[in-house]
């Protein structure tokens, strides 16, 4: 099994500038590593598969409204996947039944309280959160994606549901690499890949 | 599109930086008559941006006769250094003479910027021999270098409208391309205050007769007018009437001020959704 863990910030979708480089490429490079049909795994609700068009209008972007657009996580994975086979699963922190071999592309970010200038302004417990998840990233272990609820949110992690749905739904030990990890912004982003053995 | 002897401009807001070789012009006062300080001052002007250099050599209000050789030799060691120096920058020279208009155009020029609605008709036939572009400018139907008194129209606007779109027509006639005719409503020339402003107010006007507008505003006395301020504190005055005639679609900017006028267009043209922010994080990380 392989997994792909990006940042869900609306700057990557094109339409809203498609973020700084380094992070827009580690996104890429994290992507090439899933093979065959893709599914997007995003905290939202209502929970379950779902379609419908990346729609950045409602961050600003010019344009007509889509008539069905994601939630941001899915449409930000659906941004980044383009024309490459993908299903959309928005999930809210319980375990999933993922399709037989499928390759998953987990779409979350940390704490958005790491600087003065953050989202969230500076909280100084947020960066031993950041640090936790990233420790579990580099791990490749599944559980430890597992995040105190609570605390996640006070902090502002909005990928807080969508990786308890991965630490409750997958199993198995990975070979992993974190390719990004940089909070440019006051928001905790990480990049990472997972190659199940 | 808007294009001179090949040069494309982009479909932004564009600026026209002045660069004045004449001793009395009335905001710089002589401080780029010198050859050597024109020419630096084209470098700097390219360099912050500036889409086109109107390069002039005689003075606009009433003051000292430049004959027209007098004028050319003022001009033309501008144009070719410059067109050496800078091959894709578009020069336009500022003159209302004929002969002038063809040396310089002979000299790698791209546009002849005509202030005076165009009192030598055969400028537009040396225009379009060499494939140039014109600015035809209203200047209240005034001979060239001379203030307007008293001057009244039953409809200002209505006059400049006409009066350009006639002007345009001829010059397109005379076989200068379409896409190198840009209008100007001449504030000041021909104008008061209050003629200068409506012409502000109502700039879609002259957006809706299709021609690009070039606007002509930079510290001119119906700023200096509306605020009881001399030109050297008409900055604020003068990009606030830009962002009023780029918002309504104006397309080139004349300017002694090419960084703030940049700024201006930029974030007008952002609002308008003709471009994009150059940063995109806030709210969006």
């Amino acid at each position: 099994m392989r997994i792909a863990f990006v940042p869900s910030a609306p700057l990557l979708l094109a339409a809203l500038g498609g973020g700084p480089d380094d992070l827009r490429s580690a996104c890429q490079q994290a992507i090439s590593v899933l093979e065959g049909e893709v599914v997007v795994l995003g905290g939202a609700t209502p929970t379950g598969w779902r379609s419908g068009q990346v729609d950045a209008t409602p961050w600003g972007a010019r344009g007509v409204a889509a008539a069905d657009p994601l939630p941001l996580p899915l449409a930000v994975g659906a941004a980044l996947l383009g024309d490459r086979p993908h299903r959309l699963l928005a999930v809210d922190g319980s375990p999933v039944v993922l399709p037989p071999g499928a390759a998953v592309l987990v779409v979350g970010d940390g704490t958005a309280k790491r600087t003065e200038k953050a989202p969230g302004h500076f909280d100084p417990r947020a960066v031993a959160v950041d640090d936790a998840l990233l420790a579990a990233l580099r791990r490749g272990v599944p559980q430890d994606l597992a995040l105190d609820g609570v605390l996640s949110r006070e902090l502002m992690v909005e990928g807080v549901d969508v990786w308890r749905t991965v630490a409750g739904t997958v199993d198995g030990t990975f070979a992993a690499e974190v390719l990004y990890a940089d909070a440019p912004f006051g928001v905790g982003y990480a990049v990472a890949t997972w190659i199940g053995s | 599109m808007l294009a001179f002897r090949g040069k494309v401009l982009p479909e932004t807001s564009l600026v026209m930086a002045i660069v004045n070789r004449t001793p009395d012009s009335f905001f710089d006062k002589g401080r780029t008559f010198g050859l050597e300080a024109a020419l630096a001052r084209v470098d700097e002007v390219v360099a912050q941006g500036a889409h086109l250099v109107d390069i002039g050599g005689v003075k606009a209000a009433p003051g000292d006769e430049v004959p027209a050789a007098e004028e050319a030799d003022r001009v033309l060691p501008v144009v070719v250094a410059v067109r050496a120096a800078h091959p894709s920058v578009v020069i336009s020279v500022d003159t209302f003479r004929a002969s002038v208009a063809e040396q310089v155009l002979a000299a790698g020029a791209d546009l002849i910027n005509d202030a005076w609605e165009c009192p030598e008709p055969a400028t537009y036939d040396v225009a379009a021999a060499y494939g140039a572009g014109v600015v035809c400018t209203h200047a209240g139907h005034l001979p060239p270098r001379t203030r307007p008194h008293r001057v009244a129209y039953p409809d200002v606007v209505g006059d400049v409208v006409q009066t350009l779109t006639g002007m345009a027509a001829r010059a397109v006639a005379a076989g200068v391309p379409p896409e190198s005719v840009l209008i100007d409503p001449g504030h000041d020339f021909g104008k008061n205050t209050r003629q200068s402003l409506q012409l502000t107010d109502r700039t879609a006007d002259l957006v809706a007769t299709g021609w690009p507008v070039l606007m002509a505003l930079s510290r001119k006395d119906f700023v200096g007018e509306v605020l009881d301020l001399l030109p050297d504190d008409r900055l604020e005055g003068t990009l606030a009437a830009t962002a009023v005639c780029a918002f309504q679609g104006a397309r080139v900017f004349r300017t002694h001020d090419v960084v703030a006028t940049l700024r201006v267009l930029r974030m007008v043209d952002a609002i308008r959704g003709r471009t994009e922010p150059i940063v995109n994080v806030r709210g969006l990380a």
